[in-house]
C-alpha cells in the first residue's frame, strides 16, 4: 500500500516506524536529560511543593563539581525570580481566561506582530459564520473539548516531581467517519472529508483487540423490525454486529483479523485480490488476539482500514507519537483511552423536540426518503389504536454513549490527586 | 490526501517568528548575556502581552504549542551546515523557552515538544553552559528537567491528515543549491583491487624463478601493486575536485509540485467556474447530400431546340440562310397570338414530314438535285404566306415586299446552273440535226 500512496513523497506521512526501535531511541534520550537531576529528597512531609523544588533545584547545583553554593544560590534566586511578568505574586496565580483575552485597544497599539494578526483573524471570521466554523475546525484541539468552556481544567501545570511513569510509547489513533456507501455530491467537499468519528489515546501496551472493542458505530445497532410490529422492542439477535461478527484492521502489509465466535476471515478476498496484481506489496494476515501496539510498523499520517459489520469501513489514522509522560492518565486500565467521540444525538423532524428513536423510509405521505422520528411521534402519525394504518419501513436508531467524553485527559490525573 | 487546499484563514501560530525575531535583534545589540537584563528587555518590549488576544481554549493551547517550539531552533549550534550560532543566540533561545513556559496561564499550560535531535542539541548545550561556567543558564536546563517541561516526541509535527492545511509557512526555501549525485566513478576499479594480489603472486614468483635461473636482470622490473596504487591515488584526486552536480532546490508546495499530483479538486473547481460555455447546435434530420428539386419548366422549352436541329441538318446555302432570317421574327408574334401558335405547331411538323421526304428524294434522285429545290422552295413559300395573312397584306401594300420577290425570281434565271442548261440545251437542239447526218452518212459509208 506504501506503492500505492507513494507514501515517502506525502509530506504528511512519516517514514516507516517500528514503533519498539522509536520508544527506545527516546527512552535513551530522555535518560540522558535525568543524570544531571538528583531526584532524593529528605523530610518530604514537613515541607511545601515549593520548599521542595527549591531545595532540589540546589542539592542537583550543589553536585556539579566547580560550582560553589554561593554561586549556585546567586543563580537561582536570579533565575526563580518571575514574578515582575505576573499580577501578584507567583504562589497564587490570578489570571483567568477572560484576562486572557485582552483589551481591543491594546491589542491596536500593540508593537507585536502577533497581535496583528489576532485582530485579522477576528474580523476574518466576523465576516461569515462559515470562515468562523472554518477556523475552528483548523484547530488542532478543537475536537479534544467541544464541551469545554472558560476556566476549564484542562491542563494540570505542574505534576509530580518524584514520581516516575512507566517507560512506554503514546500515540493518538483517529477513526474517521465510515465510508459505507456513496458519498453524494455535498459529502464530497474536501472540507468534509475526513472527519474524526473517535480519537484514542492508546499505549504501546495497548492491546490492538482492547482498541477495536472500543470502536463503537452506528453500523452495529442496525436491527430490521417486523412489518406491523415496529413498536415492539427490537430483537438485538439480528443486529447487524451479531449478524456480521468478522472483523479486521489493515495496518501497513498486515491484516489483523478479529475472530470472535461465528467469524470467519473476511480479509481473504481481499488478500487474494492483492496478490493478483503487481501494484500491491505481499501482505500477511494473523490474529488480532495478543498483539500490541508496540508490536506494529506503522506510518503516521498514512490511513489504513478497519472494517467491520459487513462493509462499514473506517480509516485509521495514527499520529502524535510520544513518550509517556507524567502528566497522561495513569494505569494501562485506561487505555484506549477516549478523547473525542463524535455524538450522533438527532431531534425528531416532525416535533423538533424529542430524541429520534425511529427512521422511516419510504413512507407513502411523506415526501422525504428517510425521516427520524421520536417514539411519540412515531406512534401518533402512524398508528392507530395500535394498528399499522400506512406503508413504510422503519429501523431503530440508536444514539452512540457519549459517557466518556471529559475532554482532555489529563483531568483525571486530578482526581487521583483528589 | 490531506484535507483542504490552501486556506485564506491566519494560522494560529502567525507572526511567532517575526515578534521573536525582533527581540532577538533587539537582544543581540546589548552586551549582557546574564538572565535578569534578558527580563529587564522581555519586560520592556511587552513579551508578556503575547498571550493575550485568544478568545478560545483550543485556541490558547495551540499558540502556546506553537511558541514554545519556535524559540527550539534559536538553541541549535548551527543555523544551518555551515553557519553557526553566537552564543548569546543560543542563550536567547534558553531563556525565551523557559521564560514563555512559566508565564503560561495556569489552566491553559502545555508541555514542551522535543524531538530526539532537539533534546540531545538541548543536553550538549548544557554541558556547554556548564564548562563556560554560566549558571544562571544552566540552572534553567535543571529547572526545565526537574519539573518535567519536557515532553519527548518522535516528531515536531503531529503528521494528522486531518488537521493538517497548506497556510502560509515559514519554513519555505527556494532556489537553494546543493551538491548531489556524489557518485564514485572509479568504484569499479576499486572492486578489481582483490584482484591486484593474484598480480603480487604472480610478480614474486616471477622473480624467484628468474632469481633461481640466475638471471639478474628482473630487477629492474617494477611491482605492479604500488604502480597501480599510485595510478589509482592520482586519479582519486583529479576525480574528487569534479565530482557532484549543483541542483537547485525548492522546499515551498509551490503550484509546479503540486500539478505533478494531479488536479486538485480546487483547480478542477476554478477551472470548471471560469471556463467559457460553449456553444453549438447541430441539425438533427440533416440530410447528407443535398436534395436537387427540378425546376418548373414547361412543354415547349425543348422545342426551339428541335427547331434549332432542324435548321442545321438542313444544306447550308444562301438561299437556307435567308429562310432562317424569317423565322427570327415569327417567335415575337408567336406569343402574343394562341392560335399563331397552334399554326405555327402544325407548319413545324409539315415541314419536318417534308424535310424527310426530301431527304429521301435527294437519295433517290441524286442525278436531279435542281429539280428536287424547286418544288422545295416553292413549298416553302406558299406554307409561309398561308397561315400569314396578315403579313400577305402588308407585302401587297409594301412595294419593297414585292421587290423582294422579284429579286428571287431573277436569282433563278441568272444562277450559273440554269445558264449552262440553256446552253446545252440550245447546243443539243442545234446539234441532233448534224448528228443525225453524220450518222446516215457513216451508215452509208
Amino acid at each position: 500500500m506504501d506503492r500505492k500512496f507513494n507514501s515517502d513523497e506525502q509530506w504528511y506521512i512519516s517514514p516507516l516506524l517500528n514503533l519498539a526501535t522509536v520508544k527506545e531511541e527516546m527512552l535513551e534520550v530522555r535518560e540522558l536529560g535525568e543524570v544531571i537531576i538528583d531526584r532524593t529528597m529528605d523530610d518530604f512531609d514537613s515541607k511545601t511543593e515549593k520548599e521542595h523544588e527549591m531545595e532540589m533545584w540546589k542539592n542537583s547545583l550543589s553536585y556539579i563539581q566547580g560550582v560553589t553554593e554561593e554561586e549556585s544560590l546567586e543563580a537561582i534566586e536570579e533565575v526563580s525570580n518571575l514574578d515582575m511578568f505576573l499580577e501578584g505574586s507567583s504562589d497564587v496565580q490570578t489570571r483567568r481566561f477572560e484576562d486572557m483575552k485582552g483589551d481591543r485597544k491594546f491589542l491596536e497599539r500593540s508593537p507585536l506582530v502577533s497581535h496583528k494578526h489576532v485582530i485579522s483573524r477576528e474580523k476574518t471570521m466576523k465576516t461569515s459564520r462559515q470562515r468562523k466554523s472554518a477556523y475552528v475546525t483548523s484547530l488542532k484541539y478543537d475536537k479534544y473539548m467541544l464541551n469545554a468552556g472558560a476556566n476549564t481544567s484542562l491542563f494540570h501545570p505542574q505534576c509530580s516531581i518524584l514520581e516516575k511513569c512507566e517507560d512506554d510509547i503514546v500515540l493518538i489513533v483517529d477513526a474517521l467517519m465510515p465510508y459505507n456507501r456513496e458519498l453524494l455530491s455535498s459529502e464530497l467537499r474536501s472540507s468534509r472529508l475526513l472527519k474524526p468519528m473517535t480519537k484514542f489515546l492508546v499505549r504501546g501496551d495497548t492491546l490492538l483487540s482492547d482498541l477495536r472493542q472500543k470502536f463503537v458505530c452506528q453500523s452495529d445497532t442496525i436491527v430490521p423490525l417486523e412489518n406491523g410490529l415496529e413498536l415492539d422492542p427490537p430483537n438485538l439477535d439480528n443486529a447487524t454486529a451479531v449478524r456480521f461478527p468478522s472483523s479486521f484492521i489493515f495496518v501497513h502489509d498486515t491484516f489483523y483479523v478479529d475472530m470472535p465466535p461465528n467469524a470467519i476471515d473476511i480479509s481473504h478476498p481481499i488478500r487474494n485480490f492483492m496478490l493478483h496484481r503487481e501494484i500491491y506489496d505481499p501482505v500477511e494476515a494473523c490474529s488480532m488476539e495478543g498483539v500490541r501496539i508496540i508490536d506494529l510498523k506503522l506510518r503516521l499520517g498514512q490511513p489504513y482500514i478497519f472494517q467491520h459489520s459487513g462493509n462499514c469501513e473506517h480509516l485509521l489514522v495514527f499520529h502524535d507519537l510520544r513518550l509517556l509522560h507524567e502528566s497522561d492518565p495513569w494505569g494501562i486500565d485506561k487505555y484506549p483511552f477516549t478523547l473525542y467521540e463524535k455524538g450522533n444525538e438527532k431531534k425528531c423532524d416532525i416535533c423538533k423536540k424529542g430524541h429520534v428513536e425511529f427512521v422511516v423510509e419510504r413512507h407513502e405521505l411523506l415526501p422525504n426518503t428517510y425521516t427520524h422520528f421520536c417514539r411519540t411521534c412515531f406512534q401518533e402519525f402512524n398508528y392507530v389504536h395500535g394498528v399499522k394504518t400506512h406503508s413504510f419501513i422503519a429501523w431503530p436508531y440508536t444514539e452512540l454513549q457519549t459517557g466518556e467524553q471529559r475532554g482532555w485527559p489529563f483531568g483525571d490525573f486530578e482526581q487521583e490527586d483528589d | 490526501m490531506p484535507k483542504g487546499g490552501a486556506s485564506c484563514l491566519t494560522p494560529v501560530y502567525a507572526g511567532i517568528r517575526d515578534d521573536l525575531n525582533s527581540f532577538l535583534r533587539a537582544y543581540l545589540q546589548f552586551e549582557s548575556v546574564r538572565f535578569f537584563d534578558y527580563k529587564v528587555m522581555f519586560e520592556n518590549r511587552g513579551m508578556v502581552g503575547l498571550f493575550t488576544g485568544r478568545h478560545n481554549s483550543a485556541e490558547i493551547i495551540e499558540f502556546n504549542e506553537c511558541l514554545l517550539v519556535h524559540c527550539l531552533p534559536y538553541m541549535e549550534e548551527c543555523v544551518c551546515p555551515g553557519t553557526p550560532r553566537s552564543l548569546k543566540e543560543r542563550l536567547f533561545g534558553l531563556y525565551s523557552l523557559y521564560t514563555f513556559y512559566y508565564i503560561q496561564q495556569e489552566k491553559h499550560v502545555v508541555k514542551v515538544r522535543m524531538d530526539p535531535d532537539s533534546s540531545r542539541n538541548f543536553r550538549r548545550f548544557a554541558q556547554f553552559l556548564l564548562t563556560e561556567k554560566i549558571y544562571d543558564a544552566y540552572a534553567l536546563c535543571q529547572k526545565l528537567l526537574e519539573d518535567k517541561a519536557i515532553k519527548q516526541v518522535a516528531f515536531i509535527s503531529i503528521h494528522d491528515p486531518s488537521h493538517f492545511k497548506r497556510f502560509y509557512t515559514d519554513d519555505k526555501v527556494s532556489g537553494v543549491s546543493i551538491r548531489t549525485n556524489l557518485n564514485d566513478p572509479l568504484v569499479n576499479v576499486k572492486a578489481l583491487v582483490e584482484q591486484f594480489d593474484a598480480l603480487g603472486v604472480i610478480h614474486k614468483e616471477y622473480s624467484r624463478l628468474k632469481m633461481k635461473l640466475g638471471i639478474t636482470s628482473w630487477m629492474k622490473l617494477k611491482d605492479p601493486i604500488e604502480e597501480l596504487k599510485k595510478i589509482i591515488k592520482t586519479s582519486l584526486q583529479a576525480v574528487e575536485s569534479s565530482s557532484g552536480v549543483d541542483e537547485i532546490v525548492h522546499t515551498d508546495h509551490s503550484a509546479q509540485q503540486l500539478a505533478s499530483r494531479g488536479m486538485q479538486r480546487s483547480s478542477i473547481k476554478d477551472q470548471a467556474h471560469s471556463a467559457a460555455l460553449k456553444f453549438s447546435r447541430t441539425r438533427r434530420h440533416r440530410s447528407v447530400k443535398p436534395v436537387i428539386v427540378p425546376a418548373e419548366t414547361f412543354e415547349y422549352a425543348p422545342d426551339p431546340k428541335k427547331k434549332k436541329e432542324a435548321q442545321e441538318t438542313m444544306p447550308v446555302s444562301g438561299r437556307n440562310g435567308r429562310k432562317r432570317g424569317r423565322p427570327k421574327s415569327v417567335p415575337k408574334s408567336k406569343v402574343s397570338n394562341p392560335a399563331r401558335i397552334l399554326y405555327e405547331k402544325l407548319a413545324e411538323d409539315m415541314i419536318s414530314e417534308h424535310l424527310s421526304t426530301d431527304l429521301t428524294e435527294q437519295e433517290a434522285f441524286t442525278d436531279r438535285p435542281q429539280s428536287s429545290l424547286e418544288p422545295q422552295k416553292n413549298e416553302l413559300f406558299n406554307w409561309d404566306a398561308a397561315p400569314q395573312d396578315a403579313q400577305i397584306s402588308n407585302q401587297t401594300t409594301e412595294p419593297s415586299c414585292g421587290e423582294d420577290i422579284f429579286i428571287e425570281d431573277f436569282g433563278e434565271f441568272k444562277s450559273q446552273d440554269d445558264v449552262m442548261f440553256t446552253a446545252e440545251d440550245f447546243n443539243d437542239s442545234l446539234i441532233p440535226p448534224l448528228a443525225d447526218s453524220d450518222s446516215d452518212l457513216e451508215i452509208d459509208a
